[in-house]
């Protein structure tokens, strides 16, 4: 057996080791990934090779750093009050603007971090609270919260699997994080609306008085969302600075406007959690890094090129790519491992940098619906730890995941196999 | 102008994390800050 592949299945047997120790939750899949690459470089006889560990990292540095500084963004308006009186703001008077206003609270953190735990950290508690008090059963408020956290991930500006695909989409060098908006839109948009009209029958209960927030506290909130929507969309003709500098911009008016004022200890610790509240799935992403370059330095990304190459000429490529998408969903699903499902997802980019932006935003559709129906390490637990809850079983909440991950699911099929005629979407 | 506001960000970020770090917290959590306080710092000293 050629070494390579022993190599493999050390690194993956590490992670495996560790996912199963501890019942594969998400706070360890960081130091999982870290002592797989520590273990693949030393069993390769190089050493501990410090410069490709920390270097994987750099790949996804670029673009987590918006998502780190619309966090910390995000945490300051949750601790000075705008952002829970955002929720009175969006509800409607009808159960389908409701639902619609409630499914867009739960979505934006995951929509400007790219994270799904954001949209669970910022929104779950208020809109759980909300969704009872309606009279809604508990496991249907858990799966809208659920459901709504994912498409939040999966909506435009920043989407984590879609960064992932995209630092594996590149050969040499990792592709750029650029072009995704439209993209992202055609992939989530479809789902998000269907799911907020199914979820309208929530809204029927009597409406309970929540406290109308202020206005001018989420100014900085809408000068946000307006400029991240310029840059997506007329970012060719426009330039506004990039994300970073817009969340900064953000984080100024919050600092200036907020709707309860606080003393400058409790700022810098809002700024301080703001931090750490993405520590856990930023690190993964970013030890994700280490094992890919650790990988690639022992021969495994090589050997791997070297099986599937053959069959990237000509019109297999997107049915290669369609297999690997399965497989990771099916291991995702199976296994309740997203941590996996990455991996086999990863593994489609080795082919990748023959693939546009379309092509990578539908790959990244099958990583992203793996972490809404995975039963364990998925934005399933996450929710329902957030909340406190133990007696919603997974079983009664999935037929209300079911729909939305199809539709995205498939949404991600058409883009991977006509992707090549879609180039308009990317602008 | 942007390149100076990149690397001021985050040279912040890596000192936020490193207050952060200095924090009593879960094993877990404390590897995952230092993962992203490592790759922030090494990043904030490569100025080109």
């Amino acid at each position: 057996m050629r070494e390579e592949y022993l190599l493999a299945l050390l690194m993956l047997g590490v992670v495996a080791v560790v996912e199963i120790i501890t019942r594969n939750h998400p706070k360890w899949w960081a130091p999982a990934l870290l002592l797989a690459a520590v273990a693949g470089s030393l069993a390769a006889g190089m050493g501990l090779r410090f410069r490709e560990i920390v270097e994987g990292p750099f790949g996804f540095l670029d673009a987590l750093l918006p998502c780190v500084v619309g966090m910390i963004f995000l945490r300051v308006l949750k601790d000075n009050g705008a952002w829970d009186g955002l929720l009175s703001r969006l509800l409607g008077g009808s159960p389908i603007l409701s639902s619609f206003g409630a499914l867009l609270f739960v979505a934006l953190p995951g929509m400007l971090t790219g994270f799904a735990a954001a949209s669970v950290l910022m929104s779950a508690k208020p809109v759980y609270s909300y969704l009872r008090s309606r009279g809604a059963d508990k496991a249907k408020a858990v799966g809208f919260i659920a459901v709504g956290a994912f498409l939040g991930m999966m909506l435009p500006p920043n989407c984590i699997p879609a960064i992932v695909a995209a630092n594996g989409a590149g050969s040499v060098l990792p592709t750029p994080y650029v072009g995704f908006f439209l993209p992202l839109l055609v992939l989530a948009l479809p789902a998000f609306l269907l799911f907020g009209i199914m979820s309208a029958p929530l809204f029927k209960g009597t409406a309970p008085d929540l406290p109308k927030g202020k206005l001018l506290p989420l100014l900085p909130l809408v000068v946000v969302l307006a400029l991240v929507l310029v840059e997506g969309l007329l970012g060719s003709y426009v330039y506004v600075g990039g994300q970073v500098i817009i969340f900064l911009v953000g984080l100024v008016l919050a600092f200036l406007l907020p709707a309860e004022r606080r003393g400058l200890k409790a700022a810098l610790d809002t700024v301080l959690q703001g931090t750490a509240d993405l520590a856990i799935p930023a690190a993964a992403v970013l030890a994700l890094g280490s094992f890919i370059e650790v990988s690639s330095m022992n021969g495994i990304r090589g050997i791997f090129s070297y099986h599937i190459l053959p069959w990237t000429n000509g019109d297999l490529t997107w049915a290669v790519m369609l297999v690997l998408m399965a497989l990771s969903l099916a291991v995702g699903f199976f296994l309740s491992a997203p941590l996996p499902a990455f991996f086999i997802t990863y593994a489609v980019f080795p082919i990748g940098w023959l693939a546009n932006t379309v092509i990578v935003t539908g790959c990244a559709a099958a990583v992203g619906v793996v972490c809404l129906i995975a039963f364990r390490g998925g934005v399933f637990s996450r929710t329902k730890e957030e909340l406190g809850i133990e007696d919603v079983t997974y079983k009664q909440v999935l037929p209300q995941l079911l729909l939305p991950a199809l539709l995205v699911t498939v949404l991600g099929v058409v883009m991977v196999v006509f992707g090549d005629k879609m180039t308009g979407l990317i602008l | 102008m942007i390149s100076i506001i990149y690397y001021v960000v985050i040279s912040l970020l890596a000192v936020l994390l490193l207050v952060d770090l200095l924090k009593k917290r879960p094993l877990p959590e404390l590897i995952s800050l230092a993962v992203i306080l490592v790759t922030f710092a090494l990043r904030a000293l490569h100025v080109k």
